[in-house]
């Protein structure tokens, strides 16, 4: 990695270590499940164990019995609540034309189940224990529909129909590009290359699962909800308008510390609404931690995509045109955010090359699995996945090693700003030079001489590039300001950081602009009782639309402070400069620090009424556009070929994030998003048996990358600052997540010396040695 | 369920709580002693979260009965500082090079690791990776973990040297 000098307190773009970890490495972290509340009850739940089922009867008497148990309620008794449904608020409108089915998604099921762990029933009980342990005694009837186990069924002639508005199981078919210009695009081709890529169905398996808490106070009629959350303001607003249907101040929605989310946790679920609901019942502060396999069945799930397509190209290799199909596996019901990724997958299709024409139909279908949300990269990986296994086909079909295809393609800096054939118009960025960096850093050229030498260790040796552009900073971002009568300042952040440090950048942000010491800085997210309104943290957004709203909040207080400290130096305001946290004087020996104008503003003698009272201000920032962060990352691998094991050998990154905020947390967003980038390409899938049983629901069934799956990784930046924002930042925190299976692959075809892109992902060892077996049967049966 | 007076010890100090026989080590040290820095993650044994030390050996305090740790020296990551409060080397340098994120598995980290060097005190980097190869974390890609034992190491080794 590059080598850094951290420091425990700094500046923009300085190597700051987190202020966050001196809690969170002395067990001082408080999560979810540390929170114990006077008289907190605990909440299980009952969940179908069937795939598609008419729920026949639901039988509560004998667990309503039970030593502890203070209530039992079922999806009848939720009916009659009045409790509104969780809506989904995320197909785009422009795209979807509003031609998508709506489907009901009450907190609790009354007549139907459609995939193993929907929510049934739920106990509260004095004690966890006693909660499970009732659970166990409610008597569900059940009577079995039949089953759509996956997207392949979903999409079958004679696959049953699981809505009765979703004829062919579709939840909407939209369209995006000219599929007249791509139709002369393929006529004049000389190279027509068809493929077809799987997207793996994959478990967020944050290390802190989802739980919350609620309370109801009774008091002021409130509903107050702790929760694991990524987004705590999504969360009330589709509480307060969607589901209680009360305004937004008789909800508060806050998290302490998060134990990660990678987009699972990023809008209400069903049992934030239980909760709540049965603390109103009872008015008793209600509990729900689920256990491990629990979540496993509970949690949305991301990614289950299928792009099918073909790419047209001249004699050289250059890209005319793409038109590709997805059809995303969206599950049974639709969530809050499963129209996301979908439709970002879509559009990043234009990928990071010059391609003049292309048309893409985007498709989601119901299935009797779990409902799909964002994972980690959000269509942006499932995009760049299709791309580039198409450039490593395109590379073997046309005779062109896979760097030449990408460097005859790239966009440079020449071409930008570059519209895309899609819907995207990259702003900057060299994507070339990004690419040219990785393959001098990688030695691509090198290779032969290293294969030879991991042969003569009896390993088959392979490499794998690929580059990408995505697509980052969604929604608008508010942030505050606001100076205590010590002079101290509290940043007030929209943003919820839970994991990624945010308290340590944006007080980087502030020492440097304000000038101010770093502890007289502090952060305040992740209640909306503090903080008036906010989008939270996914998406790679925060350091861009927090950040850029931090700098105007900041540019305000300086031109307010200059106004106050005028007054108190008896000098117009033409006469101040603002340097490091001082108003000085010009020509003078006259200053004031922006700490003294602070506590003077709340002086009740002295500090002019028409002035006002304290200093504060509010910078927003709405993506308008959006930034395109990009690279090229490289992968080495080593195969074993008795066990097919892979072992990553080398790990080339180049980026380009605009501007690194702090280089040591860029660096760990590198590396972190890089790990579930190989966890995708090698272990992880969400699996379902032909009856819509869900059989990964551990951490022994679900794979998720471990200490020793991990490469030594060389990282380098090429920055590209853009001009879209304040900061010149873009998105940071989901790279490697992107860039890592499509190269991982070829890297593991290239050493087996298998047809490219044959492998699907994750490509355990028993594919790679399957591969292996015919590879050879075919070397054998050439003379 | 029958209940009984278990004692604990913990950190260095012994703690007398009410147990039952189906009462996890896990369960003890949140619910009961109040030590919530041990995290419960998976409660099978699988992720590595709930490491905690019992005479010196990692153990998953989610898998272990509590009346099994009665009668063996238990450390968990709240007794790891020193009692003026100087943070252990892994402490510092999992703060060096920011190896922590969410922190959720952090703990685990720890404790396992200050297992490792206490037994191998100059590991290589690969005998790193194997010691934590049963803690999982999914933020941060181990490197800076991994980083952060091979420095600690050092540290230890070196102030040993001048000490002795």
């Amino acid at each position: 990695m590059t080598a850094l000098d951290p420091i425990p307190e700094g500046g923009f773009g300085d190597a700051v270590t987190r202020r966050e970890d001196l809690r969170l490495t002395t067990g001082q972290g408080r999560f979810l499940d540390d929170i114990v509340l006077a008289g907190m009850a605990h909440m299980a739940t009952v969940r179908s164990d069937r795939a598609h089922a008419r729920i026949v009867s639901v039988d509560v008497e004998t667990a309503r019995q039970a030593d502890g148990v203070l209530a039992v309620l079922t999806g009848a008794d939720f009916a009659a609540s009045g409790w509104g449904d969780i809506p989904c608020e995320s197909m785009p409108p422009a795209i979807t034309k509003g031609q998508w089915v709506r489907t009901p998604y009450p907190a609790l099921l009354t007549d139907r189940v459609m995939a193993m762990g929907d929510l049934v029933a739920i106990v509260v009980a004095e004690s966890r224990k006693a909660a499970l342990d009732a659970v166990e005694l409610v008597e569900v009837a059940y009577d079995d529909l039949p089953v759509v186990t996956s997207l392949e069924a979903a999409l079958s002639e004679d696959a049953p129909q699981l809505y009765e508005n979703a004829p062919g199981n579709r939840v909407f078919s939209a369209q995006i590009g000219d599929a007249d210009a791509v139709e002369a695009a393929f006529a004049k081709a000389t190279h027509v290359v068809p493929l077809t890529t799987r997207q793996p169905r994959m478990a967020h398996a944050s290390m802190e699962m989802r739980g919350s808490i609620g309370v109801y106070d009774a008091r002021m009629g409130r509903y107050e909800l702790t929760t694991s959350t990524q987004n705590p303001h999504s969360v009330r607003r589709l509480l307060a308008s969607s589901i209680l249907k009360v305004p937004a101040h008789k909800v508060r929605v806050s998290a302490g510390d998060v134990g990660g989310a990678f987009g699972l946790k990023g809008r209400v679920y069903p049992e934030d609404v239980l909760v709540l609901w049965a603390a109103e019942r009872l008015r008793r502060p209600v509990k729900w931690v689920p256990t491990r396999s629990e979540a496993f069945v509970a949690d949305f799930h991301g990614r289950d995509q299928m792009a099918d397509g073909e790419m047209a190209f001249d004699a050289e290799g250059r890209i005319l045109g793409l038109r590709a199909t997805t059809v995303h596996n969206l599950g049974c019901r639709l969530g809050p955010a499963t129209g996301v990724s979908p439709f970002l997958s879509a559009r990043m299709l234009a990928g990071p090359y010059a391609m003049p024409a292309a048309h893409v139909r985007v498709e989601g279908v119901f299935s009797n699995t779990r409902t799909t949300t964002s994972f980690r990269g959000a269509g942006r990986p499932e995009a760049t996945y299709f791309l580039e296994r198409m450039l490593d086909k395109a590379a073997a079909q046309i005779g062109l090693d896979p760097a030449e295809i990408r460097r005859r393609n790239l966009l440079t800096a020449d071409q930008m700003p570059y519209k895309t054939a899609l819907i995207d118009r990259y702003d900057c960025g060299d994507f070339k030079a990004v690419f040219e960096r990785a393959v001098t850093l990688a030695d691509w050229g090198g290779f032969e001489t290293r294969r030879a030498q991991s042969a003569a260790n009896g390993k088959l040796r392979g490499q794998g590039i690929s580059c990408f552009v995505e697509v980052s900073a969604l929604s608008n971002e508010r942030m505050e300001l606001r100076f205590d009568l010590t002079g101290a300042a509290t940043v007030i952040a929209g943003t919820f950081s839970h994991g990624q440090g945010h308290h340590t950048l944006y007080a980087q942000m502030v020492q440097d602009w304000l000038g101010l010491p770093f502890e007289q800085i502090s952060v305040v997210d992740g209640d909306t009782d503090q903080v008036a309104y906010g989008g939270g943290t996914y998406a790679s957004r925060s350091v861009t639309v927090g950040g850029s709203a931090l700098r105007r909040a900041c540019d305000e207080i300086i031109a307010k402070g200059k106004t106050i400290a005028a007054r108190l130096m008896q000098a117009s305001e033409d006469e101040l400069t603002f340097e490091k946290g001082l108003y000085v004087r010009r020509d003078s020996n006259e200053r004031m620090s922006l700490s003294e104008v602070a506590v003077a503003s709340y002086r009740v003698l002295g500090h002019p009424a028409d002035l006002g009272v304290g200093l504060e201000a509010t910078g927003t920032y709405t993506a308008q556009p959006q930034n395109y962060p990009n690279g090229c990352h490289i992968v080495e691998v080593e195969v074993d070929p008795d066990f097919g094991t892979v072992t990553l050998v080398d790990y080339i990154a180049v980026d380009d994030v605009g501007v690194a905020v702090n280089p040591l947390l860029l660096e760990g967003q590198l590396i972190g998003s890089t790990a579930m980038g190989v966890g995708q390409a090698l272990i992880e899938q969400v699996v379902y048996d032909d009856a819509g049983q869900q059989v990964t629901a551990a951490f022994t069934e679900y794979g998720v990358p471990r200490a020793t799956h991990m490469p030594p990784i060389r990282s380098e930046l090429l920055n590209t600052p853009t001009d879209t924002n304040p900061l010149g930042v873009k998105g940071g925190a989901e790279v490697g997540t992107i860039a890592a299976p499509p190269a991982i692959i070829r890297a593991i075809e290239d050493a087996i010396g298998c047809p490219s892109a044959s492998l699907t992902l994750p490509t355990s060892a028993e594919k790679i040695l399957d591969a292996l077996h015919k590879t050879n049967d075919k070397k054998k049966a050439k003379p | 369920m029958s209940k009984r007076i278990g004692t604990f010890n913990v950190n260095g100090k012994n703690a007398d709580t009410i147990v039952e026989p189906q009462m996890l080590l896990v369960d003890v040290l949140r619910e009961k002693l109040d030590l919530t820095g041990t995290k419960r993650a998976c409660a099978a044994g699988n992720c590595g979260a709930c490491t905690v030390l019992a005479d010196g050996d990692p153990i998953c305090s989610c898998i272990t009965l509590a009346v099994a740790a009665e009668g063996r020296e238990i450390e968990t990551v709240e007794g790891l500082r020193a009692a003026d409060g100087t943070l252990h080397p892994l402490q510092q340098a999992f703060i060096d090079h920011c190896a922590a994120q969410c922190g959720y598995c952090t703990a685990g980290m720890l404790m396992t690791a200050k297992a490792l060097l206490e037994a191998n005190p100059r590991p290589t980097r690969e005998d790193v990776k194997r010691a934590l190869s049963g803690n999982s974390c999914r933020c941060t890609g181990y490197v800076k973990i991994i980083d952060a034992v091979m420095d600690a190491a050092q540290q230890i080794n070196a102030a040993k040297e001048v000490a002795a």
